[in-house]
């Protein structure tokens, strides 16, 4: 029997140790292939796909104003909590993280 | 870096972007993404070898959607101003070269689009961009217009200046007394926007009856660009698209404004950062990172452009950015 699509496009994935991430810090991380950005946020961690939905700009390197992600290529700015871009085409995919035994697991 | 030094790499470079064609070529397909094409194909006309790649520029006019504008990629439907502009740019300006009429045929359609498409308030529009952005492609595409489009017909060139009127207009009134732009959405720290303005600005005006009067904001503006770059000779946190936008308009700024002794330590900076932060091919969008095929182009063309600019003869430069035939 084959692997039903949905089973296999979404597997638990450790992506960090939740002590690697400082609050204020962040971290890219690459998991199935894919760059996931990691921001450390009040204490709180959000992980988006690191690549700007716009024309995939490197969103490590955005700039953080409270959640607000802003992409360091032409500006579209992201809510790293809902992946919102206020507006914009295309809304930035986030991957909702749970602390699991010290270590940072989401869906990808 | 001087432009011994340059040339060699500049042909290594080039040699690396014609082996990456099919990823950039509309000869290859329609999946490109246009804005992607339209910077491979502004360095085959710095690099002087449009005679040779007539295919390239056929192919993008060929890609043109009915209204006249141009969607993200070759095949999208739904046109997109910034997209539009920056295609109808090097296809005027490839066409002087070619002298094709079907070609001069996109541009005139692709003239009615602008026109079509132009806010009231002198402005156009994109989701993509701040209202900024999208404005200065479209009067970067009139003022070529203007000067190389002899071909247009006068009513159609009235038609022109007056929404190109309107357009600098609306850029001017956006100016912030210290001579930069913002935008508090795209660009809060207005440096890329100011860059890209202050040569729309100043090259509109002295180009075309000197109508705006723009050179004293214009200098202010060029002179927020010097206080904002950093000791590395970099632009917004490394940022090697800013890095390379600043660069090349204080280039063409302050050869037209007579600034070079202000602004030639800058530029030299700034072209040593880049040179020092190219990969083995190409450049990233910041130091460290992968080879962006676009930053490469964009690499390519600041080098060609500094070539321009170390020449005694002035105008050069201003051919580099197509406002002389
Ligand atoms: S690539 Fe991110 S805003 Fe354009």
């Amino acid at each position: 029997m084959s692997e039903s699509p949905d089973a296999a496009a979404s597997q638990p994935v450790v992506l960090a140790d939740a002590d690697d991430i400082q609050e204020g810090g962040r971290k890219e991380v690459v998991v199935e292939n894919r760059k996931i950005a990691i921001f450390n946020v009040d204490g709180q961690c959000y992980a988006v796909n690191a690549i700007c939905p716009h024309r995939g700009g490197p969103l490590i390197r955005g700039t953080l104003d409270g959640y607000r992600l802003r992409c360091p290529i032409h500006g579209w700015a992201f809510d790293i909590r809902t992946g919102d871009s206020n507006g914009r085409p295309h809304d930035l995919e986030i991957f909702p993280l749970r602390c699991e035994n010290g270590r940072l697991v989401a869906e990808v | 870096m001087t432009p011994e030094e340059i040339e060699p790499i500049i042909e290594s470079e080039y040699a690396y972007l014609r082996t990456e064609y099919d990823n950039w070529s509309p000869t290859t397909g329609e999946e490109h993404d246009l804005e992607l094409v339209a910077h491979a194909l502004r360095v085959l006309i710095h690099k002087k070898v449009v005679e040779t790649s007539t295919s390239e520029f056929i192919a993008l006019g060929a890609q043109q959607n009915e209204d006249g504008g141009w969607g993200q990629t070759g095949a999208a439907n739904e046109s997109k101003i910034w997209v539009a502009a920056f295609c109808g740019l090097m296809l005027i300006r490839g066409n002087q070269v070619l002298e094709y009429e079907r070609i001069s045929g996109s541009v005139q359609l692709a003239i009615r689009y602008f026109l079509d498409t132009q806010q009231p308030d002198g402005r156009w529009c994109d989701p993509s961009w701040a209202d900024l952005d999208a404005t200065s492609h479209p009067v970067s595409f009139f003022n070529v217009v203007l000067v190389l489009g002899k071909e247009f017909g006068t009513t159609m060139r009235k038609k022109v200046l007056e929404s190109w009127k309107k357009g600098m207009q609306f850029i001017l009134d956006s100016q912030a007394d210290d001579g930069g732009w913002y935008d508090q959405e795209f660009h809060p720290t207005g440096v890329e926007i100011t860059a890209h303005l202050i040569q729309d600005s100043l090259v509109a005006d002295v180009m075309i009856e000197n109508v705006m009067r723009v050179s004293r904001p214009c200098r202010k503006g060029a002179q927020l660009l010097l206080s904002l770059q950093s000791e590395s000779g970099s632009w917004d946190n490394d940022n090697v698209d800013h890095t390379m936008d600043c660069t090349r308009s204080l280039m063409l700024v302050s050869r037209m404004l007579g600034i070079e002794r202000e602004c030639d330590p800058a530029i030299q900076a700034g072209m040593d950062w880049i040179m020092q932060h190219k990969n083995e091919q190409g450049w990233p969008d910041f130091p460290g990172m992968d080879t962006n095929l676009e930053r490469t182009c964009d690499g390519l063309d600041t080098m060609l452009k500094y070539l321009a600019y170390s020449e005694e003869d002035c105008m050069k430069i201003m051919r580099y950015w197509g406002y002389l035939a």
